[in-house]
């Protein structure tokens, strides 16, 4: 972990600006066919919660607190970004990003790659690996320069971890004087591995959803809805096991398992930003009928702009809707066998069960200093009340971990594009 | 500055009337500099363009990659001065509120997700007026000072 961190760190330091220099690359487009471009985060953090980890998402396997007293796997990344500009209506982004995965690597994974039509000035068509819109800043929370906080609300953005999608989307503006409407459409599917399982693959199919946004001078607002199917071939044995315990342990697999369950997604959010000072808002609900259950995230934060610095506090809200625990099979009457058996069968459902949804409240305060013409520095600390029986934002409990409770998390970021 | 009456005399240097006449002075040249700091911006396009004049929100738009065509429906490419130059950062400030630091987070937000490309920067405002002249799909900004007969104003921000 440590050497993969050191790599990442070395490259990191070197790569940015000896690209830059090689290939003359620079965020503004010219009459170049190819422009390249990109963004990295270098972040620290350090959570009071000795028995377990703060991460950010399912895919990150270590994070601060038991791995590591400051971790830097949590908020680190280097993306790069070829974009091609082939013709007038032609046009392709490739965009690769280090950071770490389900296993613990920082292998570089293909973020986006497809090729964009322009159809008119106000329609194009995009093919291929395509950001997945949604909240409002869903499609660039990997650019940590783009926002004024160290990583969007976790209460929120950790309902819809997914960023991209393969498939085919359309995008549509209209004016109306002053304002304008954009309406975003998509189809596709997502083979995700997550730290669940060991990686085991997560497929999302008929992944298909719309959003609209409306801009009329500071003002932002957007509504956000998507759809789809997922299955996870890995968790079948299980539930295939609990149908063996009659009605009962049938009435649970197919209330908790993965197989084809329909996933919905609704979010909402409003951003009011006339330059010297920002207020945003966003609110969020998935439904997955499966183990991984169903949740509520919601959030408000404001910020000032005061020459170079821009302090900000946050408030934010998850909340599990769905059961943390079943009343489960019953062992009462069951030869002695079977009642271990539904038991254990119990102690594994009741493990997965609210543990990818947290139920906590989060209070946020930090400053951002664009101490460079392509670079802000970044603090953050965080004061989280975890939700009695809930894990919160913390993964991978140790013997120890309570749950519920207050809990405190300091970030610091240094974030660069070029 | 009243005079002190019932003081010692101070060394001439500091008497009230010299002193009135170097704050004067200061005054004088400080408004002198910001006058020659603050330049007229105006938005300009070829003589050739059929475009006449454009609304300060289409102007924005187009500058912040939400338009892609002149009202009229023919292509619109902006084109920005350098980087850091006094008459970029008045231009964005007054028209979009966005100092340089929020203009480029915004334009990371649009790059990075492959929806849009900053404004093509030139190194000079001769190099725009040279480019906005050769083509009628172009539009940028100048000081009013350095116009010429081949570009056209056609917004003037107040």
């Amino acid at each position: 972990m440590h050497v993969k961190l050191a790599v990442f760190g070395i490259t990191f330091a070197l790569l940015a600006p000896v690209t830059r220099a090689a290939l003359g690359a620079d965020m503004t487009a010219d009459d170049k066919m190819f422009s390249f471009s990109g963004f990295a985060t270098l972040g620290a953090v350090h959570s009071t919660e000795r028995n377990a980890d703060f991460t950010y998402t399912i895919f990150q396997p270590k994070g601060a607190g038991y791995s590591e007293a400051w971790s830097l796997a949590v908020d680190s990344r280097l993306g790069l970004q070829l974009t091609g500009n082939f013709s007038r209506q032609w046009s392709g982004v490739l965009q690769v990003i280090s950071e770490q995965q389900y296993d613990g690597t920082f292998t570089p994974a293909v973020e986006w790659a497809n090729l964009k039509y322009q159809v008119t000035p106000d329609f194009s068509v995009r093919a291929g690996r395509i950001a997945l819109p949604g909240t409002l800043s869903s499609d660039y929370r990997k650019v940590g320069y783009a926002m004024p906080w160290i990583r969007p609300p976790r209460d929120v953005y950790s309902l819809s971890p997914v960023t991209n999608n393969d498939g085919i989307d359309m995008s549509l503006r209209s004016h109306f004087g002053a304002r304008s409407n954009t309406v975003h459409a998509y189809y596709g599917k997502k083979d995700l591995k997550t730290t669940y399982l060991n990686g085991e693959p997560l497929r999302a199919r008929d992944a298909i959803g719309i959003t609209d946004t409306v801009e009329w001078d500071a003002t932002t607002l957007r509504v956000s809805y998507q759809q789809g199917h997922l299955t996870m071939p890995a968790s079948k044995p299980f539930f295939d096991l609990l149908r063996q315990f009659g009605a009962g342990g049938v009435a649970l697999a197919d209330q908790y398992d993965f197989e084809n369950k329909r996933y919905r997604l609704l979010s909402l959010g409003a951003n009011y930003d006339p330059g010297k000072w920002f207020l945003t808002s966003e609110w969020e609900r998935v439904q997955t009928h499966s183990w991984s259950g169903d949740g509520t995230g919601w959030f408000v934060g404001a910020g000032l702009r005061i020459d170079r610095w821009t302090p900000y506090a946050m408030y934010s809200r998850s909340r599990l809707d769905s059961p943390a625990s079943d009343p489960d099979l019953t062992t009462a009457g069951l030869p002695p066998p079977y009642a271990a058996a539904a038991w254990q069968a119990n102690a594994v459902l009741n493990s997965l069960l609210g543990n990818f949804i947290p139920t906590d409240r989060t209070i946020a305060l930090g400053a951002r200093w664009d101490f460079a013409t392509n670079a802000a520095l970044k603090m953050q600390v965080e004061h989280i009340s975890i939700g009695s029986g809930s894990g919160g934002a913390f993964r991978f409990p140790q013997a120890g971990f309570v749950p519920g409770g207050q809990t405190n998390v300091v970030s610091i970021a240094v974030d660069v594009v070029f | 500055m009243r005079p002190h009456m019932n003081r010692p005399s101070r060394p001439t240097y500091f008497a009230p009337s010299r002193c009135r006449l170097f704050i004067a002075l200061i005054v004088c040249a400080t408004c002198g500099w910001l006058t020659s700091a603050r330049a007229d911006v105006v938005v300009v396009v070829s003589v050739r363009s059929a475009v006449a004049t454009l609304k300060a929100e289409q102007v924005a738009e187009i500058f912040l990659g939400k338009r892609l065509a002149y009202p009229d429906g023919a292509d619109a490419v902006p084109i920005d001065q350098p980087e850091n130059s006094i008459i970029r950062d008045l231009f964005y400030t007054t028209l979009t509120g966005k100092t340089p630091a929020l203009l480029k987070a915004y334009w990371s937000k649009l790059l990075f997700t492959g929806q849009g490309q900053p404004p093509r920067e030139v190194a000079s405002a001769e190099a725009v007026k040279k480019l906005v002249a050769s083509n009628a799909k172009f539009i940028g900004y100048l000081d009013k000072d350095a116009l010429d007969e081949n570009v056209k104003v056609v917004f003037t921000p107040k």
